[in-house]
């Protein structure tokens, strides 16, 4: 079984081949750059980066610097020269997970890299708890880091918050964090999806009802909103609320206070609502579908969650999160992705977003025996991309140039010189494009 | 010139000396190819200590007054020339005239032993002509 997968950085090709040989023999899967520029893009794909100080285009400092810069939680191991113990301090300052010094000791080696993965294995199993307690999101795309920065500043205020998005983007993962960062965190968080419950029954299970207000209720029993008191409720797919129950709602938030189904004496309540939708309200207002002072007083605060297909940086990250969440489930050995798999993901849709994106992962690794998913078990027939819409230039210029130079990577192999030479760009400018388009390769 | 000038990379030498020395002391968890490889950076890097102490020591005669037009009479010493181009670009082609050789290749180097093979060129043949494509030197 392997160890864990270590990136190592050094100008000096000889010591990368006699280094992989010797850690590789030690257990570890060892990928070795020359291009510091080259390593900043490839470092997602490894546990750990070892770097040497000394090198021509970027110091071993300056490297360790623009992965921290990159949000990058891998830890960095720089190598430095005997007795050079003032790049040592920096690096460490600058966020090294620790420095070796040159001639290397591989055992000493060993030791430091064995800590610097049990350590990100405590990290990522940490983000897993967090993530089970429904606080953590993945979220690496500026999309979604903005949405998570509006969050938090709201979940103080008890306002009312509206979230939309298309079905399984992670409007309820949203409420729950919303929640978790309010002053209400300690009390419930009630979710309720007001389209999988039959119309009939809505209306009590929202509100609660008095013993005898209906055959067969036989004793009182409290509603959702009871059941969220001085906590959160999260109203998923409001658009489904029957006419008839929106007016009710709508009292219910002017007045705070409820009357349960059979009870004529109103009770006061301590909630916050947080509603969501994968329709577009504003249409059904129109329509007459949905009421405007329902929509107007649920519209506090919106927040809109981005397809998966428009936040593709998200894509590579929550696959990685769902591999681990689900070998972790089936006790099968931790796995990794192929470029190619990587590729697959990154070119699908994901009509059905997060949602879709966990149920293939959870296929893919009970599929594949080996450590790696070469290959994405995606449906062949929906292996195309979402149909033109007409957009803003500087938007369709820029999805353009983002394939365009996907596609050229791809082609060439991911080398940044031939590609730079096939299509007349400079690689200074090509490297700016895929930092700017946050390409993985 | 002073041997501490070149710490770094004679560190990188002896590191990678020692880390050979001690994969093929286990041959048996070796494959061919990789015990090729091992030994092919041995002589490499064996090769370019050799004609590093041999520069310096050059330079050092030089710098002791020792008679210029002798040293680089010497055929040896257009053999060591020879060599040291090669380690700079393996690929460089050789043109040789009556009192000048010139050697044609890429020679941009930023390892310190490179730079220092430049500067010892260049301490020797003080008129020769040196840039990364070009090296004339002139006997």
């Amino acid at each position: 079984m392997v160890k864990g997968k270590i990136l190592i950085v050094d100008d000096d090709r000889e010591i990368l081949q006699l280094m992989k040989i010797t850690l590789s023999k030690m257990g570890y899967k060892i990928e070795t750059e020359t291009d510091p520029e080259k390593a900043l893009i490839r470092s997602v794909e490894s546990d750990i980066l070892l770097v040497d100080q000394l090198m021509p285009d970027m110091s071993g400092i300056e490297f360790i610097e623009k992965v921290k810069q990159k949000g990058l939680n891998i830890p960095v191991i720089l190598m430095t020269a005997y007795g050079n113990l003032e790049d040592a301090v920096t690096a460490m300052k600058k966020g090294a997970f620790h420095y070796i010094t040159k001639p290397l000791n591989f055992e000493e080696l060993d030791i430091i890299i064995q800590q610097a993965l049990e350590v990100s294995r405590l990290r990522e199993e940490l983000n897993q708890l967090k993530s089970i307690l429904g606080t953590q999101i993945i979220a690496e795309s500026p999309q979604m880091k903005s949405i998570l920065e509006t969050a938090k500043k709201i979940a103080p205020f008890d306002t009312t918050v509206l979230i939309t998005g298309e079905s399984g983007t992670g409007k309820e993962m949203i409420a729950r964090f919303i929640h978790k960062n309010s002053l209400r965190k300690d009390r419930p968080f009630v979710a309720i999806n007001c389209g999988a419950i039959p119309p009939e029954l809505l209306e009590s299970e929202l509100f609660g009802y008095k013993k005898g207000a209906f055959t067969g209720a036989n004793t009182d029993r409290k509603g959702l909103i009871e059941e969220a008191e001085g906590g959160t409720l999260f109203l998923d797919e409001i658009g489904e609320l029957p006419l008839n129950l929106q007016v009710k709602l709508l009292r219910v938030l002017q007045e705070n206070e409820i009357k349960p189904l059979g009870s004529s004496r109103p009770k006061k309540i301590n909630v916050r609502f947080i509603a969501a939708t994968n329709r577009d309200l504003k249409k059904m207002v129109e329509e007459g579908k949905f009421r405007e002072d329902l929509y107007y007083r649920i519209n506090v605060l919106p927040i809109h969650i981005p397809p998966l297909r428009k936040r593709k940086e998200d894509i590579i990250p929550l696959a990685r999160f769902f591999i681990k969440k689900y070998c972790s489930k089936y006790g099968i050995q931790p796995k990794t992705l192929s470029r190619k798999a990587i590729e697959e993901l990154l070119s699908y849709p994901f009509k059905g977003n997060v949602r879709e994106l966990e149920n293939i992962i959870e296929r893919s690794v009970l599929i594949h025996e080996g450590d790696v998913i070469e290959e994405i078990p995606l449906p062949v027939s929906k292996r195309y991309t979402t149909p033109q819409e007409l957009k803003p230039f500087k938007q369709a210029k820029e999805e353009f140039e983002k394939n365009y130079l996907e596609n050229l990577l791809k082609q060439t192999n991911y080398n940044i010189a031939q590609a730079s030479k096939i299509s007349g760009i400079t690689r200074a400018q090509i490297y700016r494009m895929i930092k700017k388009y946050n390409i993985h390769i | 010139m002073k041997l501490k000038d070149y710490k770094h990379d004679l560190n990188a030498f002896v590191f990678k000396m020692e880390a050979s020395a001690k994969l093929l002391s286990e041959p048996e968890n070796l494959s061919l190819e990789e015990i090729k490889l091992i030994s092919d950076i041995i002589l490499q890097n064996t090769s370019t200590l050799r004609l590093f102490f041999e520069c310096f020591s050059t330079v050092e005669k030089l710098q002791e007054k020792e008679n210029r037009a002798e040293i680089i009479s010497q055929p040896k010493f257009r053999h060591l020339v020879k060599e040291v181009i090669l380690a700079l670009d393996r690929n460089a082609s050789v043109t040789e005239e009556e009192n000048r050789i010139i050697f044609r290749g890429n020679f941009k180097t930023t390892d310190q032993i490179g730079k220092f093979f430049l500067q010892c060129l260049n301490y020797i043949f003080p008129e020769g002509k040196i840039n990364d494509k070009e090296i004339v030197l002139i006997w």
